[in-house]
C-alpha cells in the first residue's frame, strides 16, 4: 500500500559542523492516506522539531521525508515551505492580527478567482460555524474561534498534509474534548492525513489513529492508542502514557514468579522477560478491581472523584502503592481498608533499575 | 561601510603634538561637558519623555487628540535656532535665568529631542494590555506606582532607544553647545580641524567619541540580553482612558503644556514675530524653490534610507547571526558621529575611487566624466544614510521585533514567499513603524546642517543651510523665515504621525 | 530564498537608482564658472548674479564652511569641479595655497590696482573685503575713552567688564594670530591670560549678543567686528538700535600697529576648468562698483582705494590698519587656538 507520508531514518542537529548538538535522531514513521498521526512527548522531547521538519522549516542532518514516494526532504534537498501543499496550525494560531477573519481564511487561496475565494472561505467558516464573525479581527475572537480560523485557515487551500502543533494547548477544558472529537470528525469528512502534536495523552487518545511517543529527540513506540496504553513497549511509555505504578516480581525457585499480591499466570508471560534477574510488573488502575468481597485488603490514602468513578490510591502490606478505579457509588474514606483484586488481561514487564 | 574602516583606520595614523596640547588643556574640559550633556539629555528626555507620553495614554482629558500630536512639534525645531530665540528672549528679560552655559544647553537640546521618548514610550504603553494593568491594580499599586513599576519597565525597549537617539544627538550637535559657550567633544573636534588645521587629530577625536559612544551602547544591550520584553498579542484588551476629576485634567494639561509651551509654542511665536515685523528677508520665488528643494530632498532621502533600513533590518532577521550584522551595528552608530566628520569620511574615499576612475579613463580614453559620486546627490544621501540609518532601522526593528516569527511560518505553509510575506502582512503590520521612522529621517533631514552644506551639488540650496547662514552671520531675523518653513515642513509628518499611531486606538 | 532576497535587493537597487537619476543635477552648459565659496550665499549671490547677467557665464555656487571647503577641493583632486575659492579670512586661502590647491594670478591685470598687503605675495589669491576687530564700549559708564591699544584691555581697571565671544570663532582666533604676529608668543599669553582674567562671563553667543550685554551693563567693554555695530545701527528693530546707541565704537592700536584686520578672499584652484571665466569673475569682483557694494549691503571696507565707502564708514575717517601681517595670520592660527586653550579662553 502506498505511504502518504514517510519519515525514514531522520536526524536534526544544531550548530556547526564540528560540535553538533542532535536534537532528533533516527526517527521512523509514517502515514497512511487520510490517517491521523500524533506525536505525543514531553515538552522539550524534540516533537515540534519533527513537525517543523516535515512542514519543512527545519533543514535536516540525515534521513529523509518522503511525500506520495517522493522526496520532499534529505541532506541536500528541502522543497520549500511553499511547494510542500502542506497547512499548519500553529500553537498560538499565528493569526495575522492586520487582516479580518475572511482575509486570514483566503490568504493561502492566492491564485483563485474573487467568487471562488468567497464560496471557500463561506463553506469553511459554515463548517465551522464562524460565519458571524467573517468582518472581525483575531484580536475580536475568544480562544476557541480563533483556533478555528486557524483551523479553516490551513484547510482552505486543501492541503494534502494538515500539521496541527499543539493546536488545543490554549483551549478551555471545558470545550477542549468535544472540540478535539469534532476537528477529528471534520478532518476524518474531508479524509485529510494529519499529524498532531501534543503532549496531552487524552488529546493524542481521542484524536489520533496512530500515536508516536518521543523522548529526548527518539521515538519510543508507535502504535494504537490500545497498544500503547497497554502495551508499552519501555518503562518511559508505561510512565508517560497512563497511570500505573509498578510491582516487585519475586523469581522463585521454582521457575515460578510471584508479586506481594499473589503468584503470575506463566502463559500470560513473555519467555524473554523471564531470563532476566530483577523484574517489575506494570498495574494500571483499571487491573486492580475493587471487590468488597476480596480478602486482599488494602488502605485508603487518596482519593479522586471523577465523576462516575473514583481513583483511589491505596497502600498494600504498609509498603505497596496501588491504584484503583471504582464506581463512585464505592465511597469510602482515607484509612478505610477496602478489598482487592487483580484483573490482568496482559502482563507488562520490565526489568527493574 | 568603507566610511566607517576610513575612521577607525585613523588611529594608526600617527598621533602628533596636538594630542599633547589637547589633553594637558582642554581634554578633561570636552569630556566632562559631553558626558554631562548626553546623561542630561538623556534624563531630561526621558522624564518629559515619558511623564507625557504616560499622561496622554492613560487620562481623559479636553483637548487630548490635539495635545498629543501638539507635543511631537518641537522635533522641528532646529536646537540653534531655539537656543538662539531663547537667548534673545531672555535678554529682553533680565529676569529670566541665564541659559549660557551647560544646563542651559542640556534644557535647550532636551526641549527639542524630547519628541523621540515622547513617541517611541506612547507607542510602547498604548500597547501595553490591559490584563497586566488590571492585574496590577488588583495588587493595590497606585496609579504612580503601575507608572513606575509596571508601564516604564515594560517600556523600557522604547524608552531605551528614544534616549539613546536623543543622547547621541546631543553629542554630535555643535551649533547650540557653541552658541551657549560650553566646550564639548564636538567643538573639541572642529576646534581641532578648523582652528589647528588639523584633520588627522580630529577624526582621530571623533574615532575616541564613537568608540565610547559604542560602549555605552553595548551595556546597555548586553544589560537588557538578560531579560526579554516577550509581546503577546494574543486576547488582550487595550486599555481604556482613566476619568479623572477636573482638579487632576487641570494638572495633567498643565504638566503635558509644559515642555508644549517651552519646546514649541514660545520660540515659535518669536519667529513668528520675527517674520512679520523685522524681517527683510521676502517670501519670493526663490525662497519657494529652496523649500521645495529641501522637502524634496529629505523626502527622497528618507524615503531610501528607509527602503536601506528595511532591507538591513530584513536580513538581520532572516540570519541573525551573519557577519553583515555586527557590521550593521556598527554603522547604525553613525548617529553619534559629527556631520561635518561624516562628510570628511564619506568624501574622501568617493573621491578617491572618482578620481581613479577618471585616471583610467583619460590613460585609455583621454576622455573625462568628472565626479561621478562626490558632489552630486549620490554621496549626500549616502551621507545621510549613515548618519540616519541609525535612527530608521531602530525604529523599524521595534516594529518588526514584535511580529512573531510563527506568523511568517504560518505566511509559508499558506504557499507565501518572502515578498508575499513582506507586502501582504509585514508591510501592513509594520506601517507604523515605517511611517515614524520615515518622518522623523525627513524631519531630521529638513533640519541637517553640516552634511547638505558640504556635500551638496552646486546651486541648490536648503532651507537648514538658508537659516544656519543667516543665524551664523547674526541675522537671526532674517533666518526666521527659513525656520519658520522647516517648522511648518515638519508639521506635516507630524500630523500624519500622529493620525496613524494615535489614532490606533480609536480603531480597535 | 537566496534568490528572492537578491531580487528583493535587486528592485530596491532599481527604486535607488531611478530616485538618483531623478534629482541627479543636468548636465552643465559650456560656459560656466564653480564658485566655492566660504562667504554666505547672502553675501556673494547678488554680485554673482550680476556677473551672470552682464556676462552669459552661469555661475554655479556652493556655500559651506571654509575648511570644509577646502577638504572638497583636496579630495576631489584632479577631478575636482570648483573653479573659485572664496573664504571669509585670508588664513583660509593661505592654507589652501599651502596645500597646492591654488593657481597664480599674476597677470591678471586687476591685481595691480589692490595694495600689495592684501594680495598673497605668491599672488595666489587677493583680499575682496576688509573686516576690522575692535571693540565698543558703554557710553554709560565709561565716560572718557581712554583705551587705545588692544593691550590696555590687560589692565586691571578692566577686571569683570570684558565681553568676548568664544575662542571657536576664528575672528578672536585670527585676532590672537596678529597678536602673536606683533608681539611674540610668550607676550602675547602673558596678555591675553590678562585679558581672559578681566571676562565678565564665560563667552558664549555672537558679536551682537556682546554689544547687547554692554548695552544692558553686563559689561563695559565688547570686542566685536566693525560691520555687527552699524548693522544693529541700521536695524529694523528699534531694541537692537536701542542697544546699539548705547555703546560707542572704537579703533585700537591706531597710534601703533594698526587695528586688526581680516580680509575676505578669492583664488583661482589649481585644477581649475574654466580658467577664463574665473579670472572674469575675479576681475568682476574687484572692480569699484562691486567694491562699493560690500560696503552697501555689508558695512565692510572695500579693498580697492578708489571704491567709495558707506556714509557711515566715510564718517569715521581714515584708519590705520594692521596690513603688514595679513599674510601670517593662517599659520599663526594653530597657535594662537592652543595659546587660548592654554590661558582658558573658551
Amino acid at each position: 500500500m502506498n505511504k502518504k507520508l514517510i519519515i525514514n531514518d531522520l536526524s536534526l542537529a544544531y550548530g556547526d559542523n564540528d560540535n553538533k548538538n542532535k536534537i532528533l535522531s533516527n526517527i521512523n514513521f509514517d502515514l497512511d492516506e487520510s490517517e491521523i498521526g500524533c506525536i505525543l512527548g514531553p515538552s522539550g522531547c524534540g516533537k515540534t522539531s519533527l513537525l517543523r521538519a516535515i512542514a519543512g522549516f527545519e533543514d535536516i542532518f540525515s534521513g529523509s521525508i518522503l511525500k506520495d514516494g517522493i522526496c520532499i526532504s534529505n541532506k541536500f534537498e528541502n522543497i520549500p515551505v511553499q511547494n510542500r501543499k502542506m497547512g499548519m496550525v500553529f500553537q498560538d494560531y499565528a493569526l495575522f492580527p492586520n487582516m479580518d477573519v475572511k482575509s486570514n481564511v483566503s490568504f493561502g487561496l492566492q491564485n483563485k478567482t474573487k467568487k471562488e475565494k468567497n464560496d471557500r472561505v463561506n463553506y469553511l467558516l459554515e463548517l465551522v460555524n464562524l460565519d458571524k464573525c467573517r468582518n472581525k479581527f483575531p484580536q475580536e475572537l475568544s480562544g476557541g474561534e480563533q483556533q478555528r480560523v486557524a483551523l479553516i485557515r490551513a484547510l482552505a487551500a486543501s492541503p494534502e498534509i494538515l500539521l496541527l502543533d499543539e493546536p488545543f494547548s490554549n483551549i478551555d477544558a471545558d470545550i477542549k474534548e468535544s472540540l478535539v472529537s469534532d476537528v477529528r470528525k471534520l478532518l476524518k469528512e474531508l479524509s485529510i492525513t494529519s499529524i498532531i502534536v501534543t503532549h496531552d495523552q487524552n488529546e493524542a487518545f481521542n484524536f489520533a489513529d496512530k500515536i508516536a511517543i518521543m523522548n529526548k529527540g527518539n521515538i519510543e513506540q508507535v502504535g494504537k492508542a490500545y497498544d500503547i496504553y497497554h502495551r508499552p513497549v519501555n518503562k518511559f511509555v508505561a510512565d508517560f502514557v497512563g497511570l500505573g505504578i509498578f510491582l516487585p516480581i519475586l523469581k522463585k525457585n521454582d521457575g515460578t514468579f510471584e508479586t506481594p499480591l499473589g503468584a503470575l499466570e506463566l502463559e500470560k508471560l513473555d519467555d524473554e522477560m523471564t531470563k532476566l534477574e530483577k523484574l517489575e510488573l506494570l498495574l494500571r488502575p483499571d487491573d486492580v478491581i475493587h471487590n468488597d468481597e476480596s480478602k486482599t485488603k488494602a488502605i485508603v490514602i487518596e482519593k479522586q472523584f471523577r465523576g462516575a468513578e473514583f481513583l483511589y490510591k491505596l497502600l498494600y502490606n504498609e509498603q505497596y502503592p496501588l491504584l484503583c478505579y471504582a464506581p463512585s457509588h464505592h465511597d469510602h474514606k482515607i484509612g478505610e481498608s477496602i478489598g482487592i483484586e487483580l484483573d490482568i488481561e496482559h502482563y507488562v514487564i520490565f526489568e527493574k533499575s | 561601510m568603507v566610511p566607517f574602516i576610513f575612521l577607525a583606520s585613523s588611529i594608526f595614523f600617527p598621533f602628533n603634538d596636538n594630542w599633547i596640547h589637547i589633553i594637558d588643556n582642554v581634554l578633561y574640559d570636552y569630556f566632562f561637558n559631553s558626558l554631562v550633556l548626553a546623561l542630561g539629555v538623556g534624563f531630561c528626555t526621558f522624564i518629559m519623555g515619558t511623564v507625557t507620553a504616560w499622561l496622554t495614554s492613560t487620562f481623559h482629558f479636553p483637548f487630548r487628540k490635539l495635545i498629543s500630536w501638539l507635543l511631537l512639534m518641537p522635533l522641528s525645531m532646529p536646537a540653534y535656532i531655539i537656543a538662539i530665540t531663547y537667548v534673545g528672549i531672555i535678554d529682553s528679560f533680565s529676569f529670566l535665568p541665564d541659559i549660557r552655559n551647560l544646563p542651559g544647553a542640556i534644557f535647550m537640546i532636551s526641549l527639542v529631542l524630547y519628541p523621540y521618548v515622547y513617541i517611541l514610550a506612547r507607542g510602547a504603553f498604548l500597547e501595553q494590555s490591559k490584563e497586566l494593568y488590571e492585574n496590577a491594580q488588583i495588587l493595590s499599586a497606585s496609579q504612580l506606582q503601575i507608572f513606575l513599576k509596571v508601564s516604564i519597565p515594560m517600556a523600557r525597549p522604547s524608552i531605551i532607544l528614544g534616549v539613546t537617539l536623543a543622547a547621541m544627538e546631543a553629542l554630535a550637535d555643535f551649533g547650540t553647545v557653541e552658541f551657549l559657550g560650553v566646550p564639548t567633544f564636538t567643538t573639541g573636534i572642529f576646534r581641532t580641524w578648523f582652528g589647528m588645521n588639523d584633520t588627522v587629530t580630529a577624526i582621530q577625536m571623533s574615532s575616541l567619541l564613537l568608540t565610547i559612544v559604542f560602549v555605552f551602547v553595548f551595556i546597555e544591550q548586553y544589560s537588557r540580553k538578560k531579560v526579554r520584553y516577550d509581546e503577546n498579542i494574543k486576547t488582550q484588551s487595550k486599555l481604556n482612558y482613566k476619568i479623572i476629576s477636573n482638579k487632576n485634567k487641570f494638572i495633567v494639561i498643565t504638566i503635558c503644556l509644559l515642555p508644549l509651551t517651552f519646546g514649541f509654542i514660545i520660540p515659535f511665536v518669536q519667529l513668528i514675530y520675527w517674520s512679520f515685523f523685522l524681517s527683510n528677508e521676502t517670501w519670493d520665488n526663490e525662497f519657494f524653490q529652496i523649500v521645495n528643494n529641501s522637502i524634496f530632498l529629505a523626502f527622497c532621502s528618507a524615503l531610501i534610507i528607509l527602503i536601506i533600513s528595511v532591507l538591513v533590518t530584513y536580513v538581520k532577521r532572516l540570519n541573525p547571526n551573519s557577519i553583515t550584522n555586527k557590521f550593521m551595528q556598527i554603522i547604525t552608530l553613525g548617529y553619534a558621529i559629527p556631520g561635518p566628520v561624516v562628510a570628511i569620511a564619506v568624501l574622501i574615499p568617493f573621491a578617491t575611487f572618482d578620481n581613479f576612475i577618471n585616471q583610467v579613463l583619460i590613460s585609455k580614453f583621454n576622455y573625462s566624466i568628472g565626479l561621478i559620486f562626490s558632489g552630486t546627490f549620490f554621496i549626500l544621501i549616502f551621507a545621510y544614510c549613515i548618519r540616519f540609518l541609525t535612527v530608521s532601522s531602530r525604529t523599524i526593528k521595534s516594529g518588526l521585533d514584535s511580529i512573531s516569527l510563527a506568523t511568517d511560518d504560518a505566511a509559508k505553509t499558506l504557499g507565501a514567499n518572502t515578498q508575499t510575506i513582506l507586502k501582504k502582512i509585514h508591510f501592513p503590520m509594520l506601517k507604523t513603524s515605517l511611517l515614524s521612522g520615515f518622518l522623523i529621517v525627513f524631519i531630521d533631514i529638513m533640519k541637517e546642517l553640516p552634511l547638505t552644506s558640504i556635500l551638496r551639488p552646486f546651486n541648490f540650496n536648503t532651507l537648514s543651510v538658508k537659516a544656519f547662514e543667516l543665524a551664523s552671520d547674526e541675522k537671526i531675523v532674517d533666518a526666521s523665515n527659513a525656520a519658520i518653513m522647516i517648522v511648518l515642513a515638519g508639521i506635516i509628518p507630524v500630523v500624519l504621525i500622529t493620525k496613524n499611531i494615535l489614532g490606533k486606538r480609536n480603531k480597535v | 530564498m537566496q534568490n528572492t532576497r537578491f531580487l528583493k535587493n535587486y528592485k530596491a537597487l532599481q527604486v535607488i537608482l531611478i530616485l538618483i537619476f531623478t534629482i541627479y543635477p543636468s548636465i552643465t552648459n559650456a560656459s560656466e564658472v564653480n564658485v566655492y565659496s566660504g562667504r554666505k550665499a547672502k553675501l556673494i549671490k547678488p554680485l554673482l548674479d550680476q556677473f551672470q547677467n552682464q556676462t552669459g557665464i552661469k555661475v554655479n555656487l556652493v556655500t559651506a564652511k571654509s575648511d570644509a571647503l577646502i577638504k572638497r577641493i583636496e579630495s576631489e583632486g584632479k577631478s575636482s569641479p570648483a573653479d573659485i575659492l572664496i573664504t571669509v579670512d585670508a588664513g583660509r586661502l593661505d592654507r589652501a595655497k599651502k596645500m597646492d590647491l591654488l593657481q597664480s594670478l599674476s597677470n591678471l591685470p586687476v591685481i595691480k590696482d589692490i595694495p600689495k598687503h592684501y594680495i598673497d605675495k605668491d599672488n595666489k589669491w587677493v583680499a575682496l573685503s576688509k573686516r576690522i576687530r575692535t571693540i565698543v564700549f558703554s557710553k554709560e559708564n565709561i565716560k572718557n575713552n581712554y583705551i587705545k591699544d588692544f593691550a590696555d584691555l590687560a589692565n586691571e581697571e578692566w577686571n569683570q567688564r570684558i565681553c568676548v565671544r568664544s575662542s571657536n570663532n576664528i575672528y578672536n582666533q585670527s585676532l590672537v594670530a596678529s597678536l602673536i604676529a606683533n608681539y611674540g608668543e610668550k607676550n602675547t599669553e602673558k596678555l591675553i591670560k590678562r585679558v581672559v582674567e578681566n571676562f565678565a562671563r564665560k563667552p558664549s553667543g555672537n558679536d551682537r549678543s556682546q554689544i547687547k550685554a554692554v548695552a544692558k551693563n553686563e559689561c563695559d567693554i565688547a570686542i566685536v567686528n566693525h560691520y555687527y555695530y552699524l548693522i544693529m545701527l541700521q536695524s529694523n528693530d528699534a531694541d537692537q538700535r536701542e542697544d546699539a546707541n548705547k555703546v560707542s565704537l572704537t579703533f585700537l592700536n591706531q597710534e601703533s600697529t594698526g587695528a586688526h584686520v581680516n580680509v575676505s578672499g578669492i583664488g583661482i584652484t589649481k585644477y581649475s576648468k574654466n580658467l577664463e571665466n574665473a579670472r572674469k569673475l575675479i576681475t568682476f569682483l574687484l572692480n569699484k562698483k562691486s567694491q562699493e557694494w560690500y560696503a552697501a549691503v555689508n558695512y565692510e571696507y572695500p579693498v580697492l582705494e578708489s571704491a567709495k565707502t558707506n556714509e557711515l564708514l566715510e564718517s569715521w575717517g581714515k584708519v590705520i590698519l594692521d596690513e603688514k601681517n595679513i599674510n601670517q595670520l593662517g599659520d599663526l592660527n594653530s597657535r594662537a587656538v592652543k595659546l587660548m586653550d592654554r590661558v582658558g579662553w573658551k
